[in-house]
């Protein structure tokens, strides 16, 4: 089955160029010029991944993300000029991008991320482990579900996996850069804030109160620690 | 018959008054030479009156011949003991006389007196006459009136020459008179039977008497008195904290009295010369006038340290006059150093006109006792005035500093140990918004917390290394730059906080990087369509373009990443720039590895050796990883391209508590000196020698140096053209946990 990309980028030319790649690599690719018109792209070819671009006129690319992200959880990739600081990339990751990309990039090392966010979110939970419940938290490692205090909660792929490497380690201190390494790919092995911004979004939707969280703490400097819980 | 009585009254009072006066000053000062000399005299009128009286006396009440007899011996034994007693004291009163002469003067009355003696002994008669009317006439031998007149005109003689030597005309007068009666009374024997002889003389008599007790008694007496007055008139003038050409002019008025000069000059003493600073009854422009030590008598005298005096300017000094016309105009002068603790402050002068009277002993007494007093007084006004023109120098400085400080825009505070405002300037009042006076309050009930430094132990770590603590505040819509630094190191004082209004720096730096995030933008784009194409074509064309077309597309593409880089560079420094680093422990040794083994590709296709010494361990360094990885490998890279095939760069680290120094060091081209110093700056590239298409953006060491900085580290280089290049890179240790 091909898998179908959707490119929403208000540059034709960006868009048609990357477009042209994408489709030589043997993706489905859909265009879109700007951010209504890639929402409706987005509901009406139901795309495996989407790329966006983040200044658009009328809707950005961080309010179609956020759009995306309260119907499905379809990996997005931003793809930006824009990005100057850290606070801007983690600016796109909080609106639930799963990468965040800075132009230019070559095309070659873009489809390589195309790829490698493909696989994180096609991992299937292989893992024998029934998983963890302590009454308030419970997550099921075969189906892929969570639930927090009886009520199913959402969690990106990128959020899945990154809770099960720490389930995994629970007790240990996973260093940022193993993080890294296991949940979003060696080649990400520097890109140290991926984790922060991913363990906040975790916290706001598993802890009972993400400002003094009691599964997710963190080593400072170090990196980030799972314990398990005998009553909440 | 009525004269002769009067003759003998007066004969008789005078006898009384000159045995009183002997008396008196006998008692005054029997060690004096002069008065012994001069009580001899008077002891020979005494005789000499007592002869006469007896003799008259006898005379008329026709007394026997041996009372006449005698009283006619003792007047005989008196007058020629009286001559020539008053010849002996008028050379020695003048200074006229040697140690011989005194002793040939007193062997020559001996002599006389003894002749005498022995005639009033062998009662060989001596021829008179008396009157029907009982008046005595006697005459002399004509030797002995030689021997007297030789006698009295010496005396007259001697005390006219040198009259500007005896104090007081009536000495002078009477000694004259003496003289003169007795000439009369020797050359006109009715005179001598008339007694006017012994009447004027004895009136002559009485006149020295009198000079004398005036001269020795009354005047030092008044003397003291003025001295004493003197003494606490220079006193008051120390007191009283005169300015210094005051107590210069009080000194010399006081000199110039106690002296009765007719006028006195005070020179004080500068380096090596004197120079004129107060004159009493002198020309005023004088005042200025300067003699080098050793010359003129002020100088000669403050260079002995010894005072001096000069009775004829003109005769007795050779030496370089001391003020203009001295030699025409100055008759005698007396001068006298002033010291203090052992040091000449100045010099005394006082001077006679050409027909003044001289100075004697009593006069250099008296202004060895000013002396000090002066040189006191001077001292302490010039204390006094370095004083005075210090505080006004510093109230001048304070002032200005004031104003400066009250007109600068920039608000200033400055608070003591105990934490209370010592200073606010009306910028400072107007930003507290303080409608009293802050000055006296503890700042922290008088400025908002958010005005304090928010880091106090970073603030008080700077404080204590010395530095200036800075930090950002927001008050009243504006952005304040704050300086905070030590009042008075070492020991502090307090504190001081200088308040720069940043605001609009701010804002230029916020649209500065609005601009460059907006032009990044805009670029990138266009060259991420641009590069994405060329891509495509190199796919498609691959097999089907000629050479020259490959030639032409790589080209264009490296033109793009050659302007990617560029645009990178610029993003990369305006977020060091603009924010901070997001701080972790950084391991130096992994990052360098990396570094290292990621140029070593480049390194080894250049045909380079490219090392890495890590010597021991290194302690972590607090940072952002991502920067620190970008800095070394810029550095790095850059040994790598300025060094010729063949070359060798070398990677070196070594760590102590304080932090780790990595040092980059290449066999490369070199940096000029003149590039030296600019090497760090934007867009700056310098001319290397031999060295063609190195592309660059120009950006990367101001980008290590930015990321070296926001860590709080160091960086320097030494090079030399040719030889090579060393960067040395220092990044503090992180502290514990």
């Amino acid at each position: 089955m091909t898998t179908k990309v959707l490119i929403v980028d208000d540059e034709l030319a960006i868009r048609d160029s990357l477009g042209r790649k994408l489709r030589r690599e043997g993706f489905a690719v859909t265009l879109a010029g700007s951010g209504l018109e890639g929402l409706r792209a987005f509901h009406t070819e139901r795309p495996d991944l989407v790329i966006l671009d983040i200044v658009m006129p009328e809707m950005d690319g961080l309010t179609v993300c956020q759009r995306i992200r309260e119907v499905a959880e379809t990996p997005v990739m931003m793809l930006s000029a824009q990005a100057v600081t850290e606070e801007d990339i983690i600016e796109g990751l909080n609106a639930g991008a799963d990468e965040y990309l800075v132009k230019p990039i070559r095309l070659n090392e873009f489809v390589a991320r195309i790829q490698a966010l493909l696989r994180r979110a096609q991992m299937s939970g292989s893992e024998t482990e029934t998983g963890y419940n302590d009454g308030y938290l419970s997550i099921d490692l075969q189906r892929r579900h969570v639930y927090v205090d009886g009520q199913k909660i959402h969690l990106t792929p990128t959020e899945f996996k990154l809770l099960v490497v720490l389930l995994e380690n629970a007790g240990r201190v996973v260093p940022q850069r193993d993080l890294l390494e296991q949940v979003w790919g060696p080649e990400y092995i520097d890109d140290v804030y991926y984790p922060r911004v991913y363990i906040s979004q975790l916290r706001r939707k598993i802890e009972p109160d993400a400002a003094n969280p009691i599964y997710i703490l963190t080593e400072h400097r170090v990196g980030y620690r799972f314990e398990k819980q005998n009553n909440v | 018959m009525t004269a002769n009585i009067i003759v003998l009254l007066l004969n008789g009072l005078t006898l009384a008054l000159a045995l009183g006066l002997l008396f008196l000053i006998l008692w005054q000062d029997p060690n004096s030479e002069t008065n012994r000399y001069f009580s001899l005299f008077l002891l020979m009128v005494v005789i000499w009156s007592s002869g006469s009286l007896l003799a008259r006396s006898a005379a008329y009440v026709g007394a026997g011949q041996g009372a006449t007899q005698t009283g006619l011996r003792l007047l005989d034994v008196g007058f020629a003991g009286a001559s020539i007693s008053l010849y002996v004291y008028s050379a020695v009163l003048t200074g006229f006389q040697g140690r011989m002469f005194r002793l040939l003067s007193l062997a020559g009355l001996v002599v006389v007196l003894s002749y005498q003696v022995l005639l009033l002994v062998s009662k060989s008669p001596r021829p008179y006459d008396v009157t029907s009317q009982g008046v005595l006439q006697y005459g002399f031998g004509t030797p002995v009136v030689i021997l007297y007149l030789v006698f009295l005109l010496s005396t007259s003689w001697l005390v006219w020459r040198n009259r500007q030597k005896i104090r007081g005309r009536t000495l002078l007068l009477g000694i004259l008179l003496f003289c003169g009666g007795l000439i009369a009374g020797l050359l006109s024997p009715r005179l001598r039977m008339l007694g006017v002889a012994e009447d004027v003389s004895a009136v002559a008599a009485l006149m020295m008497s009198y000079a004398v007790v005036r001269q020795q008694i009354m005047v030092p007496l008044l003397g003291k008195a003025r001295q004493l007055e003197a003494v606490r008139d220079v006193g008051l003038a120390i007191t009283s904290r005169l300015r210094l050409d005051e107590t210069l002019s009080t000194i010399a008025a006081q000199a110039a009295g106690l002296l009765g000069a007719d006028g006195v000059a005070i020179f004080l003493k500068c380096d090596t010369y004197l120079e004129l600073a107060a004159v009493h009854s002198l020309p005023p422009q004088y005042m200025g006038i300067r003699i080098p030590m050793g010359e003129g008598v002020v100088g000669t005298v403050a260079l002995e340290r010894r005072g001096r005096r000069v009775d004829n300017y003109r005769r007795d000094w050779a030496g370089r006059p001391d003020l203009p016309l001295a030699r025409e105009t100055f008759g005698a002068v007396i001068s006298v150093p002033l010291m203090f603790a052992d040091e000449v402050v100045g010099v005394l002068l006082g001077i006679q006109g050409r027909q003044g009277q001289l100075f004697d002993r009593e006069d250099m007494h008296l202004l060895e006792l000013l002396g000090p007093q002066a040189a006191v007084a001077i001292t302490n006004s010039r204390l006094f005035e370095a004083e005075r023109d210090l505080s006004t120098d510093l109230e001048v400085a304070k002032n200005q500093l004031e104003t400066v400080l009250t007109s600068t825009e920039n608000p200033v505070v400055a608070i003591d140990r105990e934490m209370r405002i010592i200073f606010a300037n009306p910028a400072a009042v107007y930003l507290l918004e303080a409608d009293i006076n802050p000055v006296g309050w503890r700042i922290i009930d008088f400025v908002p917390g958010s005005y304090l430094p928010p880091d106090r132990r970073r603030a008080f770590r700077d404080l204590r290394q010395q530095r200036v603590h800075v930090y950002e505040i927001e008050a009243q819509g504006k952005t304040y730059l704050c300086h905070l630094a030590e009042l008075s190191k070492p020991r502090t004082e307090g504190w001081v906080v200088v308040l720069n209004d940043v605001t609009q720096l701010k804002e230029l730096d916020r649209l500065k990087s609005q601009m460059v995030q907006m032009t990044s933008h805009d670029l990138k784009n266009p060259l991420q369509a641009a590069m994405s194409y060329i891509e495509l074509l190199q796919d498609d064309g691959r097999d089907t373009f000629t050479p020259d077309m490959s030639y032409y597309i790589d080209n264009v593409w490296t033109q793009l990443t050659r302007m990617y880089r560029i645009i990178s560079g610029i993003l990369d420094l305006e977020r060091v720039q603009s924010g901070t680093p997001a701080f972790e422990n950084c391991a130096l040794d992994d990052i360098l590895q990396r570094v290292v083994s990621e140029a070593s590709d480049q390194a080894q296709s250049k045909g380079l050796q490219l090392e890495l010494a890590i010597a021991g361990e290194l302690p972590l360094v607090a940072g952002d990883m991502q920067q620190l990885m970008q800095a070394l490998a810029n550095l790095v890279e850059n040994a790598v391209k300025f060094t010729p095939a063949g070359g060798r760069v070398v990677v070196e680290a070594r760590g102590d508590e304080q932090g780790v120094m990595v040092d980059v060091v290449d066999t490369g081209v070199g940096i000029r000196v003149e590039d030296q110093s600019k090497i760090f700056e934007r867009f700056y590239r310098g001319q290397q020698q031999g060295v063609v298409h190195v592309g660059g953006s120009g950006l990367g060491l101001s980008l290590v140096r930015a990321i070296v900085n926001s860590h709080k580290g160091e960086i320097g280089l030494e090079s030399e053209p040719g030889k090579g290049t060393a960067f040395h890179v220092w990044l503090p240790a992180a502290r514990g946990r």
